[in-house]
């Protein structure tokens, strides 16, 4: 029995050894699309004492909305946080939340998909994330994410970072925003199916906690004309939802409908044009307020 | 839980009844057995099936039936120890082995971590000893236990879990895809269906040499068979042997006249079949392979390939048996798509699809290592090559993985083995392997 527990012991120090010396050596941890988010949460913990406006949702916030314009527009700094609706938004949440003064303002554009699931996420985008950055784990107080990054697998051929598409690490100015995609030309957007499961409105004031300390105005995400047409009554449905749970709410879904000729690549995101039309439609709802 | 622990007693206290020494008692009892685990199966397992079956066979008479359905989950490994238990019964009734007097001994054989949920379906007269006598630790039978885990779980995750995505594809989406894709797809799951199955039960296998259980072997090597009856004494063997001992030979096997032996063998592909789950499927998975069956049946050569494995004495096959090996995993191929599509409509769906597409587009056909010019999951074509390889050196003896007789080269190979595993494992999206196949049964 001894020799037999030296003999694994033995065989996983070795395993231990030999897959450290072979994944610092073999493991691609070149910056990828997914490493701008971290850079724009760093954004977000420069900015912590600043009073900001907040734009919070997935790659629809990254592409089709302007935190720069924003900003120009009403005089307050303005943070696009918008990046992928695989990251999810109960990961980062309570780094957001640290981060907020209350008299901040959020724009909150979920995807259509966190309507009727809050707490949906992509294992392996936020898994790329966290093992691609350590950085993301360090921002977020995370020991486990930190571990993850140094137990990423041993890749002997990685591929050559993207460098010239718009989903590349350089992809956003200083406000967050997506910028990559602005000088090249677009394919345009194929259809998108809705997932038209049971909405969970009303519980977002349970997984959102700045729904109840800071001002958050809800704004639809671009969406299709076909999309519509399809599924007017569920995202009519969404709309109401929302109205019922006295949510701001900016204007309604069909104010967010855009030609296909206004899509970058994939539904939800804008062309830099498309885009300028709908962040001046935010400048002005928000000027026409107090904030 | 409640059921597992039902079906021990149950088949705990029919054992005594079994053993009594009065004849009618004992076949009492003994179908009594058969009723109540037959009769959990049949509940559990198929009773949504022959209520949807009755139901749109009265709607085929124009009468409308609205059997009530049970929506419940299919208890882990019910089909499983409820054969174990069968299994106990019937060894006792054959005189193969005594009632055990200690209810934890049989509990122990019944709900055997390793077996429990995917087998192999162990013999009482086998395992119930080993659980009886006192165990020491064994070196040389640790080392191959441990030996084993490793090359069940290179099976199950470096080749099965890296085809599922290729698999998936193929048939999720059968009418989207060229021919080619799914001729692709359908020999892909030939070998994830094998590394899943396989790679689990020498996990099973491995750890219970640990705990110092010799199990019997449950795979060995079917993709070297040299025709389906060899096929079928290396494929799950615990399930396809459990079937010839205890339904097979007691209906009369092939003793008594060509066409009970032809009744006999369609039942026990079919039973095997529907074992599976109750679904068509299955039971046509069944039927081809007891129609693949009855030419050697009928000519006298099931028993061809008994005692040898292919090319037992030379490094490699001659052409005969290379032919003969190719045919036969042809046909277990065309089977398996039955075995893994939804249902018989989608099967049909995706046999006609190669057709009509090869016919269609030909030129498909002209670039067939395409697919080895794929990055990302698409290595998986190579790591079955290697698989090929590794299962060819090892055939001779399926509990002996070891790569050469060199103790540094045996090390070698288990720290490669062990890095590709983990290397997998990080590489799953959520970091967690798949689940096995097997557990669905």
């Amino acid at each position: 029995m001894k020799v037999f527990l030296k003999e694994i012991a033995v065989y996983l120090l070795a395993l231990v050894l030999l897959f450290s010396v072979l994944s610092f050596l073999f493991t691609n941890k070149g910056k990828n699309f997914n490493s701008a988010f971290v850079d724009k949460l760093q954004i977000l913990r420069a900015n912590r004492d600043v009073r900001k406006i907040v734009l919070l949702g997935g790659s629809s916030v990254g592409f089709s909305l302007s935190a720069s314009q924003i900003e120009h527009g009403t005089g307050i700094k303005t943070i696009n946080l918008g990046h992928h609706w695989g990251f999810g938004f109960i990961d980062y949440l309570p780094f957001l939340m640290q981060n907020l003064s209350k008299d901040d303002i959020i724009i909150f554009s979920p995807e259509w998909n966190f309507f009727s699931n809050p707490y949906d996420y992509d294992k392996a985008v936020l898994n790329n994330l966290i093992k691609k950055n350590y950085e993301y784990g360090e921002l977020l107080g995370n020991r486990k994410y930190k571990m993850m990054y140094f137990l990423d697998r041993i890749d002997f051929w990685p591929n050559s970072p993207d460098t010239a598409g718009p989903y590349r690490y350089n992809c956003i100015n200083s406000n967050g925003d997506i910028i990559s995609h602005c000088s090249l030309k677009g394919t345009g957007a194929s259809y998108y199916e809705i997932s038209r499961d049971r909405l969970q409105v009303n519980d977002f004031e349970d997984v959102f906690p700045f729904l109840k300390t800071n001002r958050t105005i809800f704004l639809f995400p671009p969406t299709q004309m076909k999309v519509y047409e399809t599924h007017s009554d569920y995202l009519k449905d969404i709309e109401r939802a929302l109205l019922n749970n006295k949510f701001e709410v900016m204007d309604a879904v069909k104010d967010n409908l855009y030609p296909d000729s206004a899509f970058f690549d994939a539904q939800y995101h804008l062309t830099c044009d498309g885009r300028k039309v709908r962040t001046a439609k935010v400048v002005q709802y928000l000027k026409s307020g107090k904030f | 839980m409640l059921l597992l622990a039902l079906c021990t007693g149950l088949d705990y206290l029919y054992g005594f009844g079994v053993a009594s020494g009065n004849r009618n008692k004992a076949k009492f009892f003994l179908w009594l057995s058969i009723v109540n685990n037959l009769g959990i199966l049949a509940v559990f397992k198929y009773y949504n099936f022959f209520a949807l079956q009755l139901k749109s066979g009265f709607e085929q008479l124009g009468l409308n039936l609205n059997p009530v359905l049970l929506n419940v989950a299919l208890p882990v490994g019910v089909s499983f120890y409820t054969f174990h238990g069968m299994s106990y019964v019937f060894d006792i009734y054959r005189g193969k082995t005594k009632p055990v007097t200690s209810i934890v001994d049989y509990g122990v054989f019944v709900a055997f971590f390793p077996l429990l949920v995917a087998g192999p379906i162990e013999r009482a007269s086998h395992l119930l000893p080993q659980i009886q006598k006192p165990r020491s630790f064994d070196y040389g039978q640790a080392v191959g236990g441990c030996r084993l885990i490793l090359w069940g779980l290179f099976k199950k995750i470096v080749i099965a879990d890296s085809l599922a995505p290729l698999v998936d594809k193929s048939f999720y989406n059968y009418s989207g895809n060229d021919s080619f894709t799914l001729i692709i797809g359908a020999i892909a799951f030939s070998f994830q269906i094998y590394g899943d199955f396989s790679g689990y039960s020498d996990i099973a296998i491995g750890v219970s040499k640990l705990l110092g259980f010799e199990l019997f072997s449950n795979f060995k090597f079917p993709y070297f068979s040299r025709d389906i009856a060899e096929f079928w004494r290396r494929w799950h063997v615990s399930l396809s042997s459990w079937f010839r001992d205890y339904v097979y030979v007691p209906l009369g096997g092939s003793r008594e006249g060509i066409i009970k032996a032809v009744r006999n063998t369609f039942i026990i592909f079919l039973l095997s079949g529907f074992w599976h789950g109750a679904s068509w499927n299955f039971l046509v998975w069944g039927g081809i392979h007891a129609f693949l069956f009855l030419p050697l049946l009928l000519t006298g050569r099931n028993r061809y390939h008994i005692k040898t494995v292919v090319a037992h004495d030379r490094i490699l096959p001659n052409l005969k048996e290379l032919f003969q090996m190719a045919t036969t995993f042809f046909f277990v191929t065309l089977a398996w798509v039955f075995f893994r599509s939804e249902d018989l409509k989608a099967s049909i769906g995706y046999f006609e699809r190669v057709i009509v597409n090869g016919i269609q587009e030909p030129e498909q056909f002209l670039h067939p290592f395409r697919y080895l010019s794929f990055g990302g999951t698409d290595h998986s074509i190579y790591l079955t090559i290697v698989l090929i390889a590794l299962d060819w050196r090892f055939r001779r003896n399926e509990r002996d993985i070891r790569f050469s007789g060199s103790r540094a080269v045996n090390w070698v190979f288990i720290m490669v083995l062990s890095l590709m595993i983990l290397n997998y494992i990080l590489a799953q999206s959520d970091g967690k392997p798949r689940s096995f196949i097997y557990f669905e049964f």
